[in-house]
């Protein structure tokens, strides 16, 4: 295959709010080109993992290239990187877009832009990308698109006269998408014959191949036959394959300057594919790497334990895999009084943290228990010491701490102007400041608050979900670390502290949520033998108290006609029971019930 | 050798809404069920049988036809030798309990009658799908001492949905004024796959923990009160009318399981073992026509952790409790060490009490056995 012209490529990525149809357009443009048989098609193909498939969201970045023929007979290859959707996942999206030269902004007709939305097209333009609006779901009844294609000029000032009006579900008008594609992303630029230079955005853990890197090639040429050198660490690998994704892995013989693809290299651990980093060619280096990202900074922590303490190993296994696919969740081992055996994980967010979990049950056949989420607080010690905490229970003894320190996040919500009011005391009660709000176009308002980020990792979205009956959209990030009044919060069972349930919290919230998490207790530890008496406490002061009472029978009634194997029976099933159970101290607590404390009301 | 008997008898008029029993509808089939144990009973004869005690059970025995226990009786002293003296129980329905089969049963050698009573409410005994009303327990009652059978234990059923503690009352009451020498108080137990399991499951019934633990500790009181000892979890007796074939289970003595479903627990060369006859009446003929030496099937050798379990399990049942000389004595050492760092607590809990050499359960340890036994089970 003779060497693709440059300008025959366009290398792409699509922005889009979650449910604005980024992955059906995907899909369609898949078919269009004939890149998979329409008999292979299935719906969402990008979306690869059972669970970004029912959630309809998109978690890890895919990338596939395609094959367009224009009305001139013109070939042209199309990469897409498609990216996630969600604020937890901005750094899959800044790494993408550093790939490309274009990308595809697609609003819903009936909807208009949303906040996270806005923050794309604004990571795309500070990168240099060139944006193309395109809008969805005409086939709505609902759709405005005019004043959407107005909406998008005044908001964010892009033009947006040569927007295809299209339905991605119907496919009216993708074709037209194909056409703005070739003459508005610009073709990449970058000399073959020059020293190679080619950018990690991704990397994953194929069992058969070892880590394979996901890259752009900046400059010059990478094929089988280069011996390539990683520019932060050094290390050097032999190239074993380089290919395309069409949308499977094939091989091609090399990937010159503008080209997407992946290297293989028989490299052994993820660790030596460090996303943002630069391959180049050993017998000829190139000077400088390519300006990589930010390392993604974990942000959400919390304990991840075996549901059964046997199970330890199998957690760790399935850990390192996980990270394997996913470099920004960090792991690492704690013991827990109460849990035993497990780890301390950290994520970029609420969402990411909850994907993982569901990861670990579904793909690893896993049951674990988790902790509440914790973030990373400041300590300064009256010796003058500063410690960061991300579980609470190294918190120091309060008589050691000169003052403590919070995030903070700025915080947008976007919402429909009806709901403004109840969404503001949401975010008072949470702690917020208010800094300013925007009334927009359409009945809609942006809302901005500075709020600690320990208020918002429990339940703040689903809360604006339902304070807004799922119109508003909410994006933070987050601002730096301010002074606030923080206690830790203990949960006492039967006299003994579970470090499993401590938390840190604002010392004028800490009363209501002590109570909360004692009665949400008390309904999800069964009875037992004696009265269980919960208490929540702040340093030795009970703040709240409720109390299981005694189970009152528990025994089998009859003997069965001498069937004596039948009764052992159903103890061995009722002591199967208990293996789910976790003893702390002298009461046993259902996994459960680490999780029930964690949805607050 | 020394064993007891149970026959099973697996023929009912119909189910009951709790019972998960193996049990058949009686629609013929029951005639040709005799002959079948009379095979089985005649294939004991060289055993060189004793048996202290002999129960038959159900299923309903009394609604077999007429001559069902006279014929089961004499192939029974055909092939065993019961004892002088020897308790000799048959289960019975109140409805089908009439006073010519007392008759009956009374002349073949039935000397103690279990009836199944349940409760006196006729609106309680509908909805467990009884096909008796309240009045007929003293009838049936009456029938039995008429034809001289003084021996007679009444079965009742608390907590079922839809019972309350003011109804309970009244039936203890009842019950009571029969004055019979024996009481079994059952606490409901749901089994999977009953019509009460599903009841349960889709909504339209509900148990109510607290107040079926008020109604047993209300018949724990009253029973006492009327004279009556708890010397098992769930059975009273006046002094010296405690069932002595229940009680053969409870100490872990021999016995025959006869019969499709019957279990059994004998001692062979290979140790002790428990076995069970087929749950259908078609494989249950099929092992009949084995060879034998293979009569005891479905044989589940005991390992002596497997034993000494048991031993914890069904003497704790009993309000006398474990017999710690007989135990060391059976497994070569105490029990304390057999179980370290169990029995402490326990006492500690005041869950369990020592009684001399006996270690019981205490009233409350009573309520709580399983939980208490969970303690007792290995982790694995």
């Amino acid at each position: 295959m003779a060497r693709i012209e440059k300008d025959k490529i366009r290398n792409f990525s699509i922005i889009a709010h979650i449910d604005h149809g980024k992955s059906t357009l995907a899909d369609r443009l898949i078919e269009l080109t004939g890149t998979v048989a329409s008999r292979d098609m299935q719906e969402q193909l990008l979306d690869n993992m059972d669970i970004e498939k029912e959630r309809g969201i998109t978690i890890k970045s895919q990338s596939v290239r395609m094959l367009y023929t224009d009305e001139n007979g013109e070939e042209y290859v199309y990469n897409l990187i498609d990216t996630p959707g969600h604020v937890d996942f901005t750094y899959e999206v800044s790494r993408s877009l550093a790939a490309c030269e274009g990308a595809l902004l697609v609003v819903d007709a009936s909807q208009g832009i949303e906040a996270q939305t806005l923050a794309n097209v604004y990571l795309a333009l500070d990168n240099d990308v060139e944006v193309v609006p395109v809008i969805n779901k005409i086939d709505l009844p609902s759709a405005i698109p005019e004043a959407v294609r107005q909406e998008i000029e005044d908001e964010i000032g892009l033009d947006a006269s040569m927007a295809p009006l299209i339905s991605a579900k119907t496919g009216l008008n993708v074709e037209e998408v194909l056409r703005v594609i070739r003459d508005y992303i610009p073709a990449p630029e970058g000399d073959d014959d020059a020293p190679l230079t080619a950018l990690i955005y991704d990397s994953v853990y194929d069992n058969y191949k070892g880590a394979l890197c996901y890259v752009r090639v900046m400059s010059g040429t990478i094929s089988n036959q280069t011996r390539m050198r990683m520019m932060s660490t050094g290390r050097e690998f032999d190239v074993t394959e380089v290919g395309v994704f069409s949308p499977g892995m094939v091989p091609v013989k090399e990937l010159t300057a503008g080209e997407v693809g992946y290297v293989c290299a028989s490299i052994k651990s993820v660790g030596d594919t460090r996303v943002g980093d630069t391959i180049t060619d050993a017998v000829r280096p190139a000077q400088t790497p390519l300006p990589g990202y930010k390392k993604a900074v974990p942000m959400v922590f919390c304990g991840i334990y075996p549901a059964d303490g046997g199970d330890y190993e199998d957690l760790k296994e399935a850990l390192y895999k996980l990270q394997l696919n996913d470099a920004s969740i960090s792991f690492e081992p704690e013991t827990s009084v109460a849990l035993g055996f497990g780890f301390r994980c950290g994520f970029l967010g609420l969402l990411h943290m909850e994907i993982a979990q569901e990861r670990l049950e579904r793909e690893f056949d896993l049951s674990i228990v988790t902790t509440a989420p914790s973030v990373i607080y400041r300590v300064k010690k009256t010796d003058g010491q500063e410690l960061t905490i991300d579980n609470p229970t190294n918190l120091p003894n309060p008589a050691e701490i000169e003052y403590m320190e919070e995030p903070m996040v700025e915080a947008t919500i976007m919402t429909p102007s009806d709901y403004t009011g109840p969404i503001m005391e949401l975010c008072q009660e949470k702690r917020g400041t208010f800094q300013d709000m925007k009334y927009l176009e359409g009945g809609r308002v942006s809302i901005h608050y500075e709020m600690p980020l320990n208020e918002i990792i429990y339940d703040f979205f689903d809360l604006i979900k339902s304070k807004s009956r799922g119109y508003a959209s909410f994006d933070y990030e987050l601002t730096g670390y301010k002074r606030s009044d923080l206690v830790k919060l203990d949960i006492l069972l039967n006299g003994d502290l579970c470090d499993a349930f401590s938390i840190i919290v604002h010392r004028d919230k800490a009363y209501n949520r002590g109570r909360t998490i004692a009665e949400k207790l008390k309904d999800a530890i069964p009875r037992q033998m004696f009265e269980v008496p919960i208490q929540a406490a702040i340093g030795g002061k009970i703040i709240a108290r409720e109390t299981v009472k005694a189970m009152r029978k528990d025994v089998l009634a009859k003997c069965y006609g001498g069937d004596i194997t039948r009764k052992k029976k159903l103890l061995e099933k009722q002591k199967e029971g208990k293996k789910r159970m976790r003893q702390v101290g002298s009461v046993e607590v259902p996994s459960e019930a680490f999780m029930a404390v964690l949805k607050m009301d | 050798m020394e064993a007891s008997l149970y026959i099973h008898v697996p023929f009912c008029t119909h189910k009951c809404a709790y019972c998960s029993f193996f049990s058949v509808p009686r629609d013929g089939g029951e005639r040709s069920y005799l002959p079948l144990l009379v095979r089985e009973l005649s294939g004991l004869e060289d055993l060189g049988v004793e048996a202290p005690t002999l129960y038959i059970g159900g299923g309903t025995p009394s609604c077999m036809e007429a001559g069902f226990v006279e014929g089961l009786m004499a192939a029974v002293r055909q092939s065993v030798r019961l004892r002088s003296g020897a308790e000799v129980t048959c289960e019975a329905n109140p409805e089908t309990f009439t006073p010519a089969l007392a008759e009956r049963w009374a002349l073949a050698g039935v000397n103690r009658i279990s009836l199944g009573a349940q409760s006196l409410e006729d609106g309680v005994l509908a909805a467990m799908g009884r096909g008796h009303r309240g009045a007929d327990v003293p009838r049936a009652v009456e029938a039995a001492r008429k034809a001289g059978i003084e021996n007679i234990s009444l079965d009742l059923i608390y907590g079922y949905p839809g019972q309350t503690l003011a109804g309970w009352e009244e039936t203890l009451k009842g019950i009571l004024e029969l004055d019979v020498p024996h009481l079994s108080c059952y606490a409901l137990t749901v089994e999977e796959g009953t019509p009460l399991a599903r009841g349960l499951a889709l909504g339209t019934l509900a148990l109510e923990e607290e107040s079926q633990a008020d109604m047993g500790d209300l018949a724990v009181s009253m029973l006492h009160e009327a004279g009556y000892r708890r010397y098992e979890i769930s059975n009273f007796a006046k002094p010296g009318q405690e069932s002595r074939h229940n009680t053969v289970y409870w100490e872990r003595k021999p016995y025959l399981g006869i019969g499709a479903g019957a279990h059994g627990y004998l001692w062979e060369k290979g140790g002790w073992f428990r076995y069970f006859h087929a749950n259908d009446l078609g494989a249950y003929r099929e092992e009949l026509e084995t060879a034998p030496e293979k009569r005891f099937p479905n044989r589940g050798y005991l390992s002596r952790a497997e034993r000494m379990f048991e031993a914890v399990m069904l003497s704790t049942r009993m309000a006398r409790g474990l017999d710690r000389t007989a135990f060391c004595r059976e497994f070569g050492i105490r029990v304390e060490d057999a179980y370290p760092g169990v029995i402490q607590p326990l006492l500690e809990g005041n869950l369990l009490m020592e009684r001399g050499e006996y270690l019981a359960l205490t009233p409350r340890g009573m309520d709580l056995q399983n939980g208490i036994l969970m303690k007792f089970m290995r982790d694995c």
